[in-house]
């Protein structure tokens, strides 16, 4: 069961993860500055060690540098929320998700076919 | 009453005066004297009462010394008459060892066992009084702790993280301005009756809630900061213990309270300090808010928090507004009163037990032991200072204790002669326990001084004799059987048993400490011829040869001191100068009682004695002397055999004679033994060579030099020139029989000169 996080903290996550799953803290500022946040160094070192309390993180000594890792990949962490999101609205049902889905137009009509080709693949591979 | 009792009430009761004092100075300084001040003053009151420290004479010591001696005088008995009088200098002791002596002062005194029961039951209470003390102190103590640690968790369980980055950074830069650098999580918890602040090492800031005004969290968060900044968390449970410690003392638990109070106005201090007027405003309004917003939990202990108490808001409040920076003159009297309570608090003391008498008696008991012997006493003298000085850091008391520990610190350190001297101050027991020990774990050198130090009618001795036989071990019975008297029956007892054990080396050691008649029974029975060759030789060797030796040692090493000549191991000094050719010689005579050498010496000495072994004597040898002495007064070309004194002599010259292998390896001179010879030379030599006549014997391309019957060691000196060879033998000590064999390249005619006479030599023809 991955915890949940909070906005922040899920934004520090997806640079970990866009950089391959382990990054220095170094590498995390500069990240942030890119995109306009301009968080104190003692929030951000607040937010990871959260992270790390909560088990998506583990920190490695490099040196006197920390080194984050991810311990959740990203497709594991969405799928895990996913599923949270299924539960919580669907009651589990996927159908309903995706019937949402193509109701609201998020799932264009190309998609939809390259998702059914993929699912007949994947169906015959088994 | 107990020494541990005595000492914790003494404290008390100083402190107790230090905590009046500035409650009744409280009005006084309270509006003039910085909060920080006030807070902080409180430290010195914390250590009176935490310390057993106190200089030779205070106040309170006084009075508890006297309140001992008004208590004890009944029970003193002579045996201990200065103890508890002295009191001239005080330093800490050590609680198990305090009720140790103490209860040995009790049962050496006899009237206490007379004492009707009532009274010694009462007695009994007082002694034992420490015991719930302590009990109730530990419970207190582990009370407060379980309750902080049910705090921590209480909040803990209901915390919520702020997630909210503005609030994070908002905090990291109040962090900044406070000067804290690490990182402090904040959290939310309703249920908090304040905001807080918990952990030692990693801050936590928690709030009642996350929705406040951004004036109100600032304050709130610094404040909370500069708790962490200031760690009031250890100063708070360094109060915590004062009072469980005191728990007793109500002016105590008061002076926690109070500080708790100081500990906030401080607090609000240090933070209006950088604020302007209208700011302290806002910061007294978060306060009060604060207030209104209290949750649940009241009766937690420690714990750091922004308002407590209405009473204690609105003296907040007054006093924030009323700030004012201190002026130079309120610093100085800030300093002053400090110095005034520190110098109270050392001159009110405490009860703290006297040592200082102990010390003297160990030192005089050490001393006493060793002044028989020179270099024992320098040995002790050095750690004399020591002793004390250490001895009382260490908070030992007891004349007994303290040479117990100084033993093992001896034992410890590899001391051997200062173990000794302390050793002579143990109890029997504790010097049983010690043998056993050196003995067990085979330490022969501590053993033998701790033997040394007995008395030589000590049952130990006898005890652990009868050890080292059975066991076998040697060593450790001729250290135990030379320090009993020679004429113990002892001696004949094991001779007898060694020799009906056939232990030969047992009973050699015994032969050595035989008295002369009882030696002669032996030797008697020896000549009879009904014993074992082996017994029968080493008694009938044994002579008087030993004793008549060990005499004539004595007087040469007398005689020789008063010459200014001592001789340390192997080597001899003269005048402190250590000495290189070292010759005691007979007036008028080639006969040396010594003749040494030795290569890292500095001067040559000649002692001349007269016929009757007195020495007439002592001068530096000229180097003329030398020369004649040994043929040259430098040694490159000694080649020498070793004197059996003398194995320094063997190893120099052992490296010359490689040398010279090296340098001419085809003039091959050397000494050999008849059995090296050539089988033609050796059947020539040993069949028609008569004793004490020199030969020369030529064969293929070597000439042989030999002497038979040559008993004595020698060295030789070699010279090669057109003469051909020129041989100096110099004779160095008698010795039972031998030959003199020498080798040397037939390229030349010899003449040898044996301490410096010429010789005639005999050609011996094939």
């Amino acid at each position: 069961m991955i915890q949940q996080v909070s906005d922040s903290e899920l934004e520090l996550m997806k640079i970990v993860w866009a950089n391959g799953g382990s990054v220095l803290y170094a590498q995390i500022m500069e990240e942030l500055t890119k995109s306009g946040r301009t968080w104190q160094k003692n929030t951000i070192i607040t937010l990871l060690s959260r992270l790390v309390e909560k088990g998506l993180l583990k920190t490695n000594k490099i040196g006197r540098r920390n080194e984050y890792t991810a311990v959740v990949s990203e497709s594991d962490y969405q799928a895990a929320q996913t599923q949270t999101l299924l539960n919580k609205l669907y009651e589990g049902n996927a159908k309903g998700l995706v019937t949402t889905l193509i109701q609201r137009e998020m799932l264009s009509s190309e998609d939809y076919e390259e998702l059914r080709q993929f699912w007949e693949k994947e169906r015959d591979g088994r | 009453m107990s020494v541990v009792m005595k000492i914790v009430f003494s404290l008390s009761l100083s402190g107790s005066l230090l905590i009046l004092v500035l409650f009744f100075g409280k009005p006084l300084f309270k509006n003039r004297l910085s909060r920080q001040w006030q807070y902080y003053i409180w430290l010195v009151v914390i250590v009176r009462l935490l310390l057993p420290i106190a200089p030779e004479t205070s106040m309170i010591g006084e009075l508890f010394a006297n309140m001992n001696q008004a208590g004890h005088s009944n029970i003193q008995t002579p045996a201990f008459p200065t103890m508890e009088n002295d009191t001239t200098q005080i330093v800490p002791m050590e609680k198990s060892t305090v009720i140790r002596y103490q209860e040995s002062v009790r049962n050496g005194g006899k009237a206490s066992v007379t004492e009707i029961p009532v009274k010694s039951m009462k007695k009994r209470l007082w002694q034992n009084l420490w015991i719930p003390w302590l009990v109730i102190a530990a419970l207190l103590l582990i009370r407060k702790i379980t309750l902080y640690q049910s705090f921590v968790k209480y909040v803990k369980a209901g915390h919520r993280e702020v997630s909210d980055t503005d609030l994070l950074d908002r905090l990291a830069q109040v962090g900044e301005q406070a000067g804290v650098k690490r990182p402090v999580e904040l959290y939310v918890n309703s249920l908090v009756p304040s905001p807080l602040l918990i952990g030692f090492f990693r801050p936590c800031i928690i709030l009642q809630t996350a929705d406040l005004t951004e004036e109100d969290f600032q304050y709130t968060i610094w404040h909370e900061l500069v708790h962490y900044k200031r760690k009031d968390m250890f100063y708070k449970w360094l109060v915590q213990l004062t009072v469980c410690l005191h728990w007793f003392n109500p002016l105590v638990w008061l002076m926690g309270k109070e500080i708790n109070h100081a500990c906030e106005f401080s607090c609000d201090e240090a933070v209006i300090e950088s604020l302007g007027e209208g700011e302290r405003r806002a910061y007294g309004d978060t306060l009060f808010r604060a207030m209104g917003t209290g949750g649940g939990c009241k009766d937690f202990p420690v714990y750091v928090t922004l308002s407590e108490s209405v009473e204690l808001l609105k003296e907040r409040l007054r006093v924030i507004m009323d700030f004012k920076k201190s002026s130079r003159l309120v610093t100085t009297i800030s300093i002053v009163f400090t110095v005034a309570m520190m110098m109270g608090a050392t001159a009110m003391g405490a009860y703290v037990v006297p040592v200082r008498i102990v010390n003297i008696r160990v030192n005089r008991v050490a001393l006493g032991s060793t002044s028989s012997e020179l270099t024992r006493t320098e040995g002790l003298n050095a750690d004399n200072s020591s002793i004390g000085n250490q001895g009382a850091a260490d908070n030992k008391i007891g004349e007994k204790d303290l040479a117990e520990y100084w033993a093992e610190q001896y034992y410890e350190k590899d001391m051997v002669l200062q173990f000794g001297a302390v050793f002579s101050a143990l109890d029997e027991s504790v010097q049983k326990k010690w043998l056993d020990r050196v003995y067990i774990s085979d330490d022969i050198s501590f053993f033998s001084e701790a033997v040394f130090q007995l008395d030589s009618g000590s049952p130990l001795i006898e005890e652990y004799l009868e050890k080292a036989y059975v066991d076998d071990k040697i060593n450790y019975f001729s250290v135990l059987i030379s320090s009993i008297d020679s004429g113990s029956p002892l001696i004949g007892e094991y001779a007898k048993r060694a020799y009906a054990d056939d232990e030969i080396s047992f009973f050699s050691v015994l032969i050595d400490e035989m008295s002369t008649g009882l030696l002669q029974s032996w030797q008697d029975k020896a000549q009879e011829g009904d014993m074992d060759i082996s017994f029968q030789s080493i008694l009938l060797d044994s002579d008087d040869l030993k004793p008549w030796l060990l005499e004539a040692e004595q007087e040469d090493a007398k005689q020789y001191q008063e010459w200014g000549i001592t001789k340390e191991g192997k080597n001899y000094y003269y005048l402190n100068q250590l000495i290189r050719v070292f010759s005691d010689q007979y007036d008028g005579e080639m006969v040396f009682r010594t003749l040494n050498w030795n290569p890292a010496g500095t001067v040559d000495v000649k002692v001349t004695r007269n016929i009757r072994n007195k020495i007439m004597s002592v001068e530096y040898m000229t180097a003329e002397e030398v020369t004649e002495l040994f043929g040259s007064d430098d040694f490159s070309n000694w080649e020498h055999e070793e004197g059996e004194d003398a194995a320094h002599k063997e190893e120099i010259f052992e490296n010359q004679k490689k040398k010279e292998e090296e340098i001419d390896p085809e003039n091959d001179v050397y000494r050999l033994d008849a059995e090296e010879l050539p089988e033609d030379v050796r059947n020539q030599m040993m069949d028609h060579c008569e004793i004490r006549t020199w030969y020369i014997y030529h064969s293929e391309g070597q000439q042989y030099l030999c002497y038979r019957g040559f008993a004595w060691s020698y060295g030789y000196q070699l010279t090669y020139d057109e003469k051909g060879w020129q041989i100096n033998i110099q004779r160095f000590q008698k010795k039972d029989y031998g030959d003199l064999l020498l080798a040397l390249p037939d390229n030349g005619s010899i003449t040898v000169y044996c301490d410096g006479q010429e010789v005639a030599l005999t050609e011996m023809e094939r």
